[in-house]
């Protein structure tokens, strides 16, 4: 009798935690809203992809209005790490490895990301190729 | 092995030098089966820069993931 009552009460423990999560994936995924439609398109197409230095990258030959986007992108991206190098006292290629890291962590299945050895990977269900020296 | 024969009223017995030594080492073993510790002669050196150098890297990282996130437009 008693072990059933556990049972029980284990299962609804995971069935909260499982709503909780549920919660959360919803969350992130409208968090991440932020992007302008013709970048997430881009991400979501397989033409751009996160590359390990912290970079949007193209993934192969790509239009010219997809080039302009990905070199918009990176400027910006240079502003933000440039920012965060100078208040953590790290060099601007350091931060951005600490970025790419990040995004290439943050890419969800099907998105395209720099593998450590330069290949382009798709991001399956699993967790990502990152570099032994991201921390 | 050697032994020695002793005899006693018709009886004969056979003390065994080797049995001797066996049960002395028997003895010695159970008397002496405490674990000894002893410190060693050199300092223990125990690096903790490792460990620092690895919590300003999670900083300077994390610091990094929060840019990303105030700018999640562009990442």
């Amino acid at each position: 009798m008693e072990h059933t009552e556990i049972k029980r009460k284990f299962g609804l423990k995971s069935k909260i935690f499982m709503g909780l999560t549920a919660v959360s994936v919803i969350a992130g995924a409208a968090y991440a809203q932020g992007r302008d439609p013709a970048y997430q398109a881009a991400r979501d197409n397989g033409a751009v992809g996160e590359q390990t230095d912290g970079y949007l990258g193209m993934v192969g030959n790509q239009s010219s209005a997809i080039e302009a986007m990905v070199s918009k992108n990176r400027a910006l991206r240079r502003q933000v790490y440039t920012r965060t190098a100078k208040a953590q006292g790290i060099s601007v290629e350091r931060a951005a490895f600490f970025g790419g890291c990040k995004n290439i962590e943050r890419t969800v299945p099907g998105e395209k990301y720099q593998a450590p050895d330069g290949s382009w990977k798709t991001r399956g269900s699993g967790a990502p190729q990152l570099d032994p020296s991201c921390p | 092995m050697k032994y020695r024969k002793i005899e006693m009223g018709g009886k004969t017995l056979i003390r065994t030098k080797g049995l001797k030594w066996a049960l002395t080492g028997v003895a010695a073993i159970y008397l002496s089966s405490c674990v000894n510790v002893a410190a060693p002669d050199e300092p223990i050196v125990i690096n903790l820069n490792i460990r620092i150098e690895q919590e300003i890297l999670i900083k300077q990282a994390k610091a990094v993931e929060e840019a990303i996130e105030e700018n999640a437009g562009i990442f």
